[in-house]
């Protein structure tokens, strides 16, 4: 299978108020045609930043790519003009977002929204896209589409306005989908429903998924391999059956360790202490150092590469990797 | 605002029952009612000089009196409601219009802004009544002229306003959505700022509405307003003024006209703020 989406050593920093600040640091990944892929870490960990860049969200003046590339089907993403990046935006790559309590403009019923999308790239007319918009809608499994279609976004419930935002993203069969804590926002029980959407939308229509998410379980359900980030970089990479067996990073047990189980009582979860560093501040040797539970002193004095750790897998944590 | 008939049903029904709304739309609508209705409600014609009645004080057959030439001067409030309300409508028009364009693409194209905004600061440096006049007195004294110098005198708040609520709306996600979606600058703009600010942006036109009659008036009164013999509310009061001893009801009458529409919109004005701000909220 060929790459759909390949990230290369991608850097995103942005302009603080005492110069520039990494975000995203030297950051590689790739995506293969009908993949799924969570990008998993905490907040500030470069998640976010780092599916946005895809698509060129950040706001231009205040952003800047050191390094990288990033490669969508053939294109430099990071060259495209306004245009030809509009003309990806919503037709080739679609995105979803958390909070889909603000994701929806009030004052638009869901089929100008949905529409929206299709008026701008594939040019149906106001009746073809509005018959379209009923059909996404049952597409996406809300109940009375018909009449649905015409009511405004302050009468459907999260999980509901969840639905017409996938809907609205698959409107022109994107071949890539990012996800953006699509769940974190919605009550346990529609997690689980819009999750099942997704997975189904996802082998109907063939597309690539970019799941980002802080949530473990999230991840173990939807994702077929497996980022972690922390702190702006890539920490470790896997397919994620490996990546629950047996994590390699320190950090990943962390994260791993920190869900609670349901067969044994505790007190009190396992955390992992401190917190994610100030990404303007610099630090010697491992990130993750200073909060890592086996640090050694070499930890803290080189910065440790992403070197392999097994089959398809990479780890940034050269004493676990050289003595697995 | 795009609504759906049952929204619209329950704005207008919340509208109805706020009692300040409902006294303004009152007031306004017997104003304009008067003012389309001029010719069947004023017995005389409002220009045509009967040097014979001149001075009469209000009686039953002319219940706001006579001014100087023997006019009625009921009827000239009542046409005078046609030009005075027209200025009114048409300065919350175009000042709304431009305004409102201006203030979306200043919140949409930062750098814009940043010019933008300055020459907004320079204009509302000057007080309004100020640059009006300037401006009619460079126009000369026509409704037309007026009517543009108000609009541009009023601009700057409106965009302002419209600026503000857009620069909230802007950090929304639905608009980072949008984007998404391969929408551009321009279709962000007009599509979803625009409408998001449609409530302040309403509120605000009814009170450049009401501040419109009250500055045409003063510039009648001060001799740039719209040119005699049509009738406007401010023109009245000015050629009322050299007998205000003698005629007191010559300025009175127009007097409480400008009064009363200026309430009438504010109140409105009120009335849609309550409903409409900060967010359009209809409960189901």
């Amino acid at each position: 299978m060929s790459d759909l989406l390949e990230i290369d050593n991608l850097t995103v920093q942005f302009r603080g108020d005492a110069g520039w600040i990494t975000a995203v640091d030297d950051v590689s990944l790739n995506l293969r045609e009908g993949e799924t892929l969570g990008i998993v870490g905490e907040s500030g960990s470069g998640k976010s930043v780092t599916a946005l860049s895809i698509l060129r969200l950040h706001t231009a003046a205040t952003t800047r790519h050191p390094t990288g590339r990033i490669t969508y089907a053939g294109k430099d993403m990071l060259a495209l003009t306004p245009r030809q990046l509009r003309a990806v935006r919503g037709r080739e790559i679609a995105m979803i977002f958390q909070d889909p309590m603000s994701s929806l403009n009030p004052v638009l019923t869901i089929a100008d929204q949905i529409s929206e999308t299709l008026r701008l790239h594939q040019g149906l007319d106001a009746a073809a896209s509005r018959q379209r918009a009923i059909e996404l809608l049952e597409l996406v499994r809300i109940p009375d589409a018909r009449r649905r279609v015409d009511e405004y976004p302050h009468r459907l419930s999260g999980g509901m306005r969840q639905r017409v935002m996938i809907a609205i993203a698959i409107a022109c069969r994107p071949r890539l989908l990012i996800a953006d804590e699509p769940t974190t926002a919605l009550d346990v029980t529609i997690q689980a429903q819009i999750l099942d959407l997704l997975r189904e939308l996802q082998s109907s229509l063939g597309m690539s998924v970019i799941l980002i998410s802080h949530d473990m379980g999230v991840i173990a359900e939807f994702a077929q391999r497996v980022v972690v980030m922390y702190a702006g970089r890539v920490v470790e990479t896997a397919p994620v059956k490996d990546l629950f067996r047996k994590p390699v990073h320190p950090y990943t047990e962390g994260l791993l360790a920190a869900i609670p189980k349901l067969d044994v009582d505790v007190v009190r979860l396992p955390t992992i202490r401190g917190s994610i560093p100030d990404p303007a501040q610099h630090i010697q040797g491992c990130r993750y150092g200073p909060r890592c539970p086996v640090v050694l002193s070499q930890c803290l004095v080189e910065a440790p590469a992403l070197l392999p750790a097994g089959p398809a897998r990479f780890a940034r944590c050269p004493p676990r990797v050289a003595a697995p | 605002m795009q609504l759906n008939p049952r929204q619209r049903y329950r704005l207008l029904r919340k509208l109805a029952r706020h009692r300040s709304f409902r006294i303004g739309f009152i007031i306004i609508a017997i104003m304009v009612l008067a003012a389309l209705l001029a010719p069947i409600i004023a017995q005389y014609d409002p220009i045509a000089m009967r040097i014979r009645f001149r001075f009469r004080p209000p009686q039953a057959a002319f219940p706001f009196g006579t001014d100087q030439f023997g006019r009625d001067v009921f009827s000239r409030v009542v046409y005078g409601a046609r030009l005075s309300l027209w200025i009114g409508l048409a300065t919350a028009l175009i000042s709304g219009l431009i305004g409102a364009f201006l203030g979306v693409l200043s919140a949409q194209y930062r750098k814009f802004d940043a010019l933008l905004m300055r020459v907004m600061d320079a204009l509302m440096a000057v007080p309004a009544i100020l640059l009006a006049i300037g401006l009619t007195a460079a126009l000369g004294p026509h409704t037309s002229s007026v009517i543009i110098a108000l609009s541009v005198a009023y601009i700057p708040r409106t965009a302002r306003i419209v600026r503000g609520s857009a620069l909230v709306t802007r950090e929304l996600e639905f608009i980072e959505a949008a984007r998404v979606a391969g929408a551009s600058g321009l279709r962000i703009m007009l599509r979803h700022l625009l409408p998001n600010a449609m409530g302040p942006l309403l509120v605000q036109s009814t009170f450049v509405f009401a501040y419109a009659i009250l500055a045409e008036a003063a510039l009648s009164f001060l001799g740039v307003g719209p040119s005699p013999p049509t009738p406007s509310w401010g023109n009245i009061i000015s050629e009322g003024r050299d007998h205000s001893v003698q005629a007191w009801w010559i300025m009175l009458f127009p007097g409480i006209a400008i009064s009363l529409a200026t309430l009438g919109m504010n109140l409105l004005g009120d009335g849609l703020r309550d409903v409409l701000d900060p967010r359009l909220k209809v409960e189901t």
